[in-house]
Formats: structure tokens, sequence, C-alpha cells
């Protein structure tokens, strides 16, 4: 990654996300985790997405920047935070996994330790989204290509 | 009939159309192409190697926004596996080819002949920007 790139993001850069269950979104954000993944955020409130990581090269950087004041994001969001979580085995074999439908434990949403970092991350940015105007309306619309949009003449 | 047999008339229910769900639609993130054929010479063609016109690219200096970027190719298929019919085959953009926009690609599988002529979606990642 040359430093061009590098120095384009930084903290409070709105990015667009180009996959995942969030494609389109338009999020804040954060740090660079020390995997090299970038820690992101809708914030929760404005356009659903919760604090997540993703890769650079999934992501357009804007040049829209959120002035965040050097925030200092809490040392416990690193990559373990995220680590994904063993899968169920013995899926049948268990009576109460049995009868639970498997459509309830899709989306569970984010659990009280989630919440609790979310909302603490969340509310210096939503406080500096406020000071710009039409910013929360722009974070909460999805980038698209319409007809006749072309992503190559396109300016980020 | 009598009195009780008959049924109320009913207003009929004007069915609205529900607009919300077309709000959510998930969003377009990909450029269409069209698969041309494979990379040939007069008489003889390489299938390894795919020829694709991307919508609205007409230079080969235009081309070089897409350079490395993937490419899917989306067909149904008539047996469901994992819940659905959609299959892909996917692909990324290697070179540009000739002077007028069209791009080389090279998928994982190469093309069906079939889909000669049909859509393909060249994806805007991995992202440059």
């Amino acid at each position: 990654m040359s430093l061009k790139q590098e120095s384009k993001i930084t903290q409070g850069t709105v990015l667009i996300l180009l996959i995942g269950k969030f494609k389109g979104k338009r999020v804040v954000f954060l740090k660079k985790l020390s995997s090299g993944l970038l820690l992101v955020t809708g914030p929760y409130n404005v356009n659903g997405v919760p604090l997540t990581r993703i890769k650079r090269k999934y992501v357009i950087a804007t040049k829209t920047k959120v002035d965040l004041e050097n925030l200092e994001i809490p040392e416990e969001i690193n990559d373990k935070f995220f680590s994904p979580k063993k899968p169920i085995n013995n899926w049948e074999k268990t009576e109460e996994k049995f009868f639970t439908k498997k459509q309830d434990l899709k989306n569970v949403g984010l659990n009280e330790t989630q919440t609790k970092l979310q909302n603490q991350v969340d509310k210096p940015i939503n406080e500096a989204i406020k000071k710009i105007q039409y910013l929360k309306e722009y974070l909460t619309a999805r980038f698209k290509l319409q007809k006749g949009q072309l992503p190559h003449k396109m300016k980020f | 009939m009598s009195q009780e047999q008959k049924k109320e008339v009913k207003p009929k229910k004007v069915q609205k159309k529900n607009k919300k769900k077309k709000q959510n639609k998930a969003p377009r993130l990909h450029v269409d192409g069209i698969f041309m054929g494979y990379r040939r010479g007069l008489t003889t063609q390489k299938t390894g190697t795919s020829l694709i016109k991307i919508v609205g690219v007409a230079t080969r200096k235009e081309t070089e926004w897409y350079l490395g970027k993937k490419v899917a190719y989306v067909y149904n298929a008539s047996r469901h596996h994992n819940g659905s019919n959609v299959r892909t085959i996917w692909g990324k953009i290697t070179s540009s080819h000739g002077n007028s926009g069209i791009v080389r690609a090279k998928f994982k599988r190469n093309l069906p002949a079939i889909a000669m002529g049909k859509k393909v979606r060249v994806m805007m990642y991995p992202s440059n920007i």
C-alpha cells in the first residue's frame, strides 16, 4: 500500500462499504487495528452499522470527514473482540437447540458488552455529526450506482 | 337464498403497493458488462481469457480504473443448492484489450460459451480509491 493511500483514510473519514451485509452504507472510520483491518462504526443509531471491521480494499474513502478531535477508542475494541464465535456443534442433539427455530438465532442484535461499548464510542461521534448540516442524512442514505453513473468518472 | 345466508357486501380492499420494499432494495454496486467472446485470432480462440465490454467505457485510458477489479458472471440453474439456484463464476479483469475500451478477464473456471452476449457484473473492489 502506497503512502498516498494511507494518508487518505484518517480518523473521521466517511467510507463507503462495498461488500458484506452493510454494502452501500456510509460509515465513519475510527482506527486501524493491529491486524490491518479498519475499525468503523455507523454510528449504530444513524444507519444500523455497529462497530465492525473491514479490509481496506473493500472500501471507498470519500473526501467527507467528521471532526472527532483525536477520539480515543477503548483498548477493549481490538481484534479479539471481533473474533468469530465457535460454530454450534451437534446441532440436533441438544433438546433445546432442536426445538429453537434457526430464525430466532439469526438477528440477535448486540449483546450487553457490545451495546455498552457502542454507545460509549458513538456518543462523541453523534455530537460531531450534528455540527455539519445534512451529514446525518448523508450517513443514513446508501450509496448506489444509478443509470448512467460510471465509477471511473466519479470523484469520491 | 334466505337473508341469513346472504353474505354482506364488503367494500373492495384497495391493494397498497408495498413502497417500503423498493426503498430497501439492495444497492447496485457494480457496473454491467457484456461477455463479448474469448481472446482469439481469426481462426482459433483461447478460452482461458474472456473479453468484456464494460458499459460506458470507450477508450483504453478509461479502462485503467477497472484493472484488477473482480468480475462475476451470475446465472440461474435448475437445481437449488443451499436454498438458492443463483450461481456465480468469479474472475478478475487482467488487462485492457485494444484501444476501444474492451477489457480482458480471467475467470476461476472459464466462462461457458452460452454466456456470450450475456451480462457480467464488474465490481468496484478491490478498491484503490
